[in-house]
């Protein structure tokens, strides 16, 4: 397989979970955007295990795991009342605060950044399996009681309080889920990169993940996933001269969907359309 | 002593940019519930137009200070048709996406093509270096002074329009109930235009002010304060005026101080550290939400 589509393939399958982080914390009506900073926290977790200490890949996977877990669980406990702006703001402040730490810890390489990171053999198919495991999980979460639920609690949250929804518990442990995947995608972008360096986990990486997310839907799990791919790749399709305006080209596309299509271009209306017309079509073959 | 002094000094500086700012800032999401999470950028991007006026004019001051504050009216205006559609449906996540896309545009515009991306610097002469008062080796300078006293005019004057003025209340109006506000006749778009107006002053001044602090920008200045502006919102409780005015001067004061008395790297993280102390124990601000 040419190098350049190994790094496609797997920087796709990283923004997927990355985007999936971010969309399950904000079914519940709250933008959090602990998974980058849960993301630094889960890669040099990983890097220092597997490089310094020599764990095989699967421990330090589920060490990072425990490490995105607790790194966000501290801060969910208070933001999980929060109202949406401040869980926001506050989350890119984490952001900042994380870099800055790692910027000034010399045992994991400062601002020069952490070298020389061992690679799990079969990167490719490892990053696949874990987005096939964890779609399917949020899958299934969505189409169960707390899925439910937090349909409620996006809609109006005095509603879901009156149904009994304890809104902050459910706040907190959906940010603990997103700050899991958010670790799981460090760990394979500390096996792909195999330098870490602050600077990489930055407000840029989010604003990637917003425009997958807004511009291919934020109300259903599949938006991420269809333009996840096409948004990353196709500044790698065009000329050099234009692929330069990647930023200009996702801060347009941002603008302009949220204008003319606020819920993104794949919503859970579409789906429902798609499949009745499908549905409709088998039906009338079947008579015709 | 002196050092304490500097600190302070330092400290007002900081505070009366962050107060110009967050007041701007307050005034979009109290009258169109508009999270300009842009603002800031466009704010640097008049620091750039006024970069270039002084280029083409052979450093003529005022022709400079003159073109960023025209400049941040005329950005302040041409942005509410932008997000007119998405305040009359309270779309106000949606308004801060739009806002971070517009955001996104500016700072790489910036990066790529003014000054082929590189910081810009503006002539010494704009800093007003001249000493005025000095306490020891601490120097209160005259464009330090400018900006302290001229921060704290600028916003006197915006709080005189919205408290002590006919238009001032019917903006308040429009900000309390915009449903209310329209059945009573009043002309809800030109009110609207007329709050991103007052904003886009703001913003024009706290760009002259940031010219004389920092005699530079860079692409990256527009993030790192908006995310300050947010910060200071935030701290206050979001729309809160005259809590943003007393959070900016708190956030000003302790960032300088830490930025004396420790490593500057730590400075921002101290600053946000703070915010989500705030946002964890306080959740609607230290003031109270007012938006």
């Amino acid at each position: 397989m040419p190098i350049s589509l190994f790094y496609f393939l797997v920087f796709t399958g990283i923004f997927i979970l990355l985007g999936w982080a971010i969309y399950i914390v904000y079914r519940n009506g709250q933008l959090n955007n602990v998974p980058i900073a849960a993301m630094a926290v889960g890669a040099y977790i990983c890097a220092y295990l597997t490089r310094e200490l020599h764990w095989p890949f699967l421990p330090a996977l589920l060490a990072a795991m425990g490490g995105g877990a607790v790194f966000s669980f501290v801060p969910a406990l208070g933001l999980g009342r929060a109202p949406g702006f401040s869980m926001t703001i506050a989350t890119i402040a984490m952001i900042f605060i994380t870099q800055t730490v790692l910027r000034n810890m010399a045992f994991l390489g400062g601002v020069y950044g952490f070298y020389s990171i061992p690679r799990v053999d079969h990167l490719l198919i490892v990053t696949y399996v874990i987005v096939f495991i964890v779609g399917f999980f949020i899958f299934r979460l969505e189409r169960s009681r707390i899925g439910r639920a937090m349909e409620v609690v996006f809609i109006d949250t005095s509603v879901a309080r009156t149904l009994k929804i304890n809104t902050y518990w459910l706040s907190v442990w959906l940010q603990v889920f997103a700050g899991v995947l958010g670790a799981i995608a460090g760990v394979l972008f500390a096996n792909l990169v195999r330098i870490l360096v602050p600077r990489h986990f930055s407000l840029g990486m989010l604003l990637n993940i917003y425009c997958f997310m807004f511009v291919g839907g934020y109300t259903t799990m599949w938006g991420v996933v269809v333009f996840t791919p096409i948004l990353w790749g196709f500044p790698l399709l065009l000329p050099e001269a234009v692929a330069e305006w990647k930023d200009t080209i996702y801060g347009l596309l941002l603008v302009v969907t949220m204008l003319l299509r606020p819920e993104g271009v794949i919503s859970k209306k579409m789906l429902w359309d798609i499949k009745v017309s499908v549905k409709r079509f088998f039906i009338n073959r079947r008579k015709s | 002593m002196e050092f304490l002094l500097a600190q302070i000094i330092n400290g007002l500086i900081l505070g009366g940019i962050y107060a110009l700012l967050v007041t701007g800032f307050n005034l979009l999401l109290l009258e169109g519930g508009v999270f300009q999470y842009a603002y800031p950028h466009l704010l640097v991007l008049s620091m750039y137009v006024s970069w270039l006026v002084l280029r083409v004019t052979g450093n003529n001051i005022f022709l400079g200070i003159l073109a960023a504050v025209l400049s941040g009216i005329v950005l302040g205006i041409a942005t509410e048709p932008i997000f007119r559609s998405l305040s009359k449906r309270g779309a106000a996540v949606a308004s801060f996406i739009v806002a971070l896309g517009i955001a996104i545009i500016i700072t790489d515009i910036l990066s790529r093509v003014i000054n082929k991306g590189i910081q810009i610097a503006f002539p010494e002469s704009l800093k007003g270096e001249k000493a005025l008062l000095q306490f020891g080796y601490a120097i209160i300078s005259a464009g330090q002074m400018l900006t302290i006293l001229g921060s704290f005019v600028a916003v006197g004057g915006i709080f005189f329009i919205l408290f002590k003025t006919k238009t001032g209340r019917a903006m308040r109006a429009m900000a309390q109930v915009p449903g209310v506000a329209r059945l009573i006749g009043l002309p809800v778009n030109a009110m609207s235009l007329y709050s991103y107006m007052l904003a886009g002053i703001l913003g024009g001044i706290s760009s002259v002010f940031l010219i004389m602090a920092l005699g530079s920008a860079s692409s990256g200045l527009g993030n790192t304060l908006a995310l300050k502006v947010l910060a200071v919102a935030i701290f206050a409780g979001l729309g809160n005026l005259g809590g943003g005015l007393v959070s900016a001067l708190i956030l000003g004061m302790a960032e300088s101080f830490v930025m004396g008395y420790m490593r500057g790297d730590w400075a921002n993280a101290v600053a946000f550290g703070m915010i989500m102390i705030i946002v964890m124990v306080r959740p609607r601000g230290i003031f109270g939400m007012k938006a």
